[in-house]
C-alpha cells in the first residue's frame, strides 16, 4: 500500500464561494479557519470583522482570533470532527455581524519625512507623478485607522491612505530596513517595528517604540485606534 | 492484611492486554506488599490485579537481581523488570546485538534493553567483563529477575 | 544548573511557544519538534511544557555544575555523558562536573535537552521560548553562547531510575501512523487551503511531485525546490493571519512552509496547510531532504492526533509505573 498513490484530491467543496454576501471560508491546516469578507477593503467591512471577532472571542471552542485586513483567522482549541459545521457556524455569525466601531485611542506620531531613511520616496514620486512635497503633505494630512495588528510584534496596518500615494509592495524586499521607517505597502501605511527585511516603501522615519514585551499591554496600537502623522521635520 | 493501590489516569493508559505491562504491575504489586491493584481510566477502561492471597508477596523480592555480590563463576545480569528483551535499541534495528557472546563490555555499558510498553530500561554491565552466555532471546518476554546474560571477567 | 561549553550558532531555549498573541503580531515560536520536548519532560517528571534547549547545530556540549537528571530526545545525536554513549530518547542522571555531548545526527535535524525542573528563564508573555526576531524570551532573547549559565527550576523528585531509562522513539512506535515514502522521502499530510483551486492543473503537480528542502530554510520557514507552480491568475491578497504549516506560493512558484518562528501574517496565495500532527516531523526534516505532500481530511488528521495522544499517554503512564515498580523493588 502506498499513501502516495491515494491521490483523490479532496475538492475543497466545503469552502464557500465568495458570492451573495457570503464570506469565503477556507482551512489553514486542521485547527485554523480563515474567513474573508466579500466586498471592498474598507472601513465598513472591517467593522464587521471587528464585530465578528467580538462575537467569537468568548466562544468555548476558540483558542485564538487573529483579525486581518477584512478577514479573520479563527484558531480552534481542537481539530473539529466536522469542519462543515464550523464553516456553517462561522458563516452564520458573519451574516449576523453588524459593524461595530471600536472606541480606539488617538495616536500622534512625529515623523521626519525624507532624509536618509526615505529610501523609496523618489520612486513613489515617479510612480505618482507628484512632487516629494506633495507626497509628504498627502501622507501627513491623512487620518488613519488601525485595522489590525500583525506581521511583526505591535505592527499596525493603517487604513486610509490617499489613493494618489498607493504604491505596491516591492518584489524584492529591502534587506535591512530600520525600525521606525514610515512605510507604504499597497493601499496601507505603517511604521516598521523591527529592523530587518521589509517589502514596504519607506518615505520617512519616526522615533517610536511600538512594542514592549514586558509591558502589561505589550502593543501600543490596537485595532480601532486613530493615527495621525505629525511632520516634525521635512528633509527633502 | 490487604492493602489496595489505586491509580486513575487522566486519559488512556497503554494496552492492558500487554503481558509485559501486566507482568510488571504484578511484580510491583508483590514487591510493594500490596495485594490488589486497580487502575481505571476516564474512558471507563479498568484493570484490576489481585494477588493470590495465599502467595507470599515477598517471593518476587527474593528473585531480585544480585547486582552487588560478584560470584566467582561469573555474574548474571538479570531483568530489572518484566518486559520484552531487546538486544539492541529498537530505533537502531540495523546495528548488531549490543552484547553477543564474546563481546567485551565496559562498566556502565548497555548490554540490552527491557521494553515495557513504550518504555525501555537498560540492562547494564556493572564492571568490565566478557559476555559468556546470552540467556534471553531478542523479542522474548522475560520475567522480573530472569537471567539475561552471564558475564565472565576479562582475562 | 548547567553551563554551555560548546555550541553552534542557532541553539535556543524553547518551550511549547506563546500562542495567543498573533493578534498583536507576536509569533508563537516554540520547539520545532514539540513531541520530543513533551516526551523529554515526561521522562523527567517535569511539567510537560517545561522549557528545554533546542539544539540544531552541533557539536553541542554542556557541563553539569550541579547534580541533576536530564533527557535527550528528538534527533539521534549520538549523545554521550562523560564519553559513555546514551541511547536515543534517553533520560539519565548527571553528577556535577559531568559533560553531556551531542554530535551531528545522521537522520533528523533537532535534538532537545530537557533538564530536571526545566530551564528556568523568566517567562515573557507566558512563555520561555526565545523569539529571535523580537529579541525577547529565552536567554535574553538570543541564541545560546559558550559560557552561558542556565538555571533550572525546582528539581523533580527522582523520576529517572538509576541507570536511566528511555522511550521507544515515535518513528518506531508509530511507524504505521507516520509512514515513509517509497524512496525514503518524508510523507507530509496537508489540507487544501484557500487558493488551492486557483492553481488549476498546477495544484495536481503540487501533490504529485517531490519537493526538496532548500538551504534557505530555518525555524522561520522552509523554502522548497521543485518544478515551480503558478496560479492561473494573479490575485491581490489582503494580509491575513497564518499559522505554522501554511504552504504559501510566492511569485517565483516554489512553495514556502511557515514554521515555528513564522511571521504572524501572510499575503501570498496559499495552496495547502500541513496537519498539526505532522508538524513535528516537518520540524525534524533536514535541509536537502525530500518530501511529498499527501492530501488529507480533518477526519484523517483527527485519527493521527489520537494515535499520537495515545502514544504520549502510554509513555506518561508507563514511565510512572516503571519508576514506582523499580523503587518498590530497590
Amino acid at each position: 500500500m502506498s499513501l502516495l498513490q491515494k491521490a483523490s484530491f479532496p475538492s475543497p467543496a466545503s469552502i464557500v464561494p465568495n458570492a451573495e454576501g457570503l464570506a469565503k471560508i477556507s482551512f489553514i491546516g486542521t485547527r485554523a479557519f480563515l474567513l474573508e469578507a466579500p466586498g471592498p477593503f474598507d472601513l465598513p467591512n472591517q467593522r464587521r470583522i471587528w464585530a465578528l471577532s467580538r462575537a467569537l472571542e468568548a466562544h468555548e471552542q476558540v483558542a485564538e482570533i487573529v483579525p486581518g485586513m477584512t478577514n479573520l483567522l479563527v484558531i480552534l482549541k481542537e481539530t473539529p470532527d466536522d469542519p462543515d459545521t464550523v464553516i456553517h457556524q462561522l458563516q452564520e455569525k458573519w451574516q449576523r455581524a453588524q459593524g461595530i466601531d471600536l472606541a480606539g485611542r488617538h495616536i500622534e506620531i512625529a515623523v521626519t519625512y525624507g532624509g536618509e531613511h526615505a529610501t523609496d520616496l523618489p520612486a513613489l514620486c515617479e510612480l505618482s507623478g507628484l512632487s516629494d512635497r506633495e507626497v509628504v503633505r498627502i501622507h501627513h494630512e491623512g487620518t488613519y485607522r488601525v485595522f489590525a495588528l500583525g506581521s511583526a510584534p505591535g505592527f499596525g496596518y493603517l487604513h486610509g491612505l490617499d489613493p494618489r500615494i498607493h504604491m505596491p509592495r516591492k518584489t524584492v524586499p529591502s534587506l535591512k530596513m530600520a525600525r521606525g521607517c514610515v512605510t507604504i505597502g499597497g493601499m496601507q501605511t505603517g511604521v516598521a517595528v523591527l529592523t530587518g527585511p521589509n517589502g514596504w516603501n519607506s518615505i520617512g522615519f519616526a522615533e517610536v517604540q511600538m512594542f514592549d514585551p514586558l509591558a502589561a499591554a505589550p502593543a501600543v496600537m490596537a485595532p480601532g485606534d486613530t493615527v495621525r502623522f505629525r511632520p516634525e521635520r521635512i528633509e527633502l | 492484611m490487604s492493602r489496595r493501590d489505586r491509580a486513575t489516569s487522566a486519559s488512556a493508559i497503554g494496552d492492558f492486554s500487554d503481558p509485559a505491562l501486566i507482568s510488571t504491575l504484578t511484580a510491583w504489586l508483590g514487591a510493594s506488599g500490596a495485594s490488589e491493584l486497580e487502575i481505571s481510566t476516564k474512558d471507563g477502561r479498568a484493570l484490576k490485579i489481585v494477588l493470590n492471597p495465599g502467595a507470599s508477596p515477598v517471593d518476587v523480592r527474593e528473585a531480585a537481581p544480585d547486582v552487588t555480590a560478584p560470584r566467582p563463576e561469573g555474574r548474571v545480569l538479570k531483568a530489572p523488570l518484566a518486559g520484552v528483551f531487546r538486544d539492541r535499541h529498537p530505533g537502531a534495528p540495523n546495528v548488531s546485538s549490543l552484547a553477543g557472546e564474546g563481546t567485551s563490555l565496559e562498566p556502565g555499558a548497555v548490554a540490552g534493553f527491557v521494553e515495557i510498553g513504550p518504555i525501555l530500561l537498560p540492562v547494564i554491565a556493572r564492571e568490565a567483563a566478557v559476555v559468556a552466555k546470552v540467556h534471553a532471546r531478542a523479542g522474548e518476554l522475560i520475567g522480573y529477575g530472569d537471567p539475561i546474560l552471564t558475564m565472565e571477567h576479562a582475562q | 544548573m548547567i553551563e554551555i561549553v560548546e555550541t553552534g550558532p542557532l541553539n535556543t531555549v524553547q518551550d511549547m511557544g506563546r500562542p495567543g498573541y498573533r493578534n498583536i503580531g507576536v509569533t508563537a515560536c516554540g520547539a520545532m519538534d514539540p513531541l520530543a520536548l513533551e516526551i523529554g519532560n515526561i521522562l523527567l517528571g517535569n511539567p510537560e511544557g517545561a522549557a528545554v534547549i533546542e539544539v540544531q547545530t552541533f557539536p553541542f556540549r554542556l557541563l553539569f555544575t550541579k547534580r541533576g537528571a536530564f533527557a535527550v530526545t528528538g534527533a539521534d545525536c549520538r549523545a554521550k555523558l562523560d564519553g559513555v554513549a546514551l541511547a536515543p530518547w534517553w533520560a539519565g542522571e548527571a553528577e556535577p562536573g559531568q559533560v553531556l555531548e551531542l554530535f551531528p545526527p545522521l537522520r533528523d535535524a533537532r535534538a532537545y535537552v530537557s533538564l530536571s525542573g526545566g530551564v528556568d528563564v523568566a517567562p515573557v508573555m507566558g512563555s520561555r521560548s526565545t523569539s529571535l526576531r523580537g529579541s525577547f524570551g529565552g536567554l535574553g532573547g538570543r541564541v545560546l553562547a559558550v559560557g552561558d549559565s542556565i538555571a533550572t527550576g525546582a528539581v523533580q523528585p527522582a523520576a529517572v531510575p538509576k541507570g536511566g531509562f528511555g522511550a521507544v522513539p515515535p518513528a518506531v512506535a508509530l511507524k504505521d501512523v507516520f509512514p515513509v515514502g517509497e524512496n525514503g522521502e518524508l510523507v507530509i499530510r496537508a489540507l487544501p487551503a484557500g487558493e488551492h483551486d486557483l492553481f488549476g492543473a498546477d495544484a495536481e503537480r503540487f501533490w504529485s511531485q517531490p519537493w526538496k528542502i532548500s538551504a534557505r530554510s530555518d525555524r522561520t520557514g522552509y523554502r522548497l525546490s521543485g518544478d515551480p507552480i503558478h496560479p492561473v491568475e494573479v490575485v491581490e491578497m489582503r494580509s491575513h493571519g497564518v499559522v505554522p504549516g501554511v504552504i504559501q506560493v510566492p511569485p517565483a512558484g516554489e512553495p514556502i512552509v511557515q514554521m515555528s518562528d513564522a511571521n504572524t501574517a501572510g499575503g501570498y496565495p496559499k495552496i495547502a496547510g500541513i496537519i498539526e500532527a505532522d508538524l513535528w516531523r516537518m520540524g525534524q526534516a533536514r535541509i536537502g531532504s525530500t518530501l511529498r505532500f499527501v492530501p488529507a481530511t480533518h477526519a484523517e488528521a483527527k485519527g493521527i492526533e489520537k494515535a499520537l495522544a495515545t502514544y504520549v499517554d502510554d509513555i506518561r503512564q508507563t514511565a510512572r509505573l516503571v519508576g514506582k515498580a523499580l523503587a518498590a523493588m530497590a
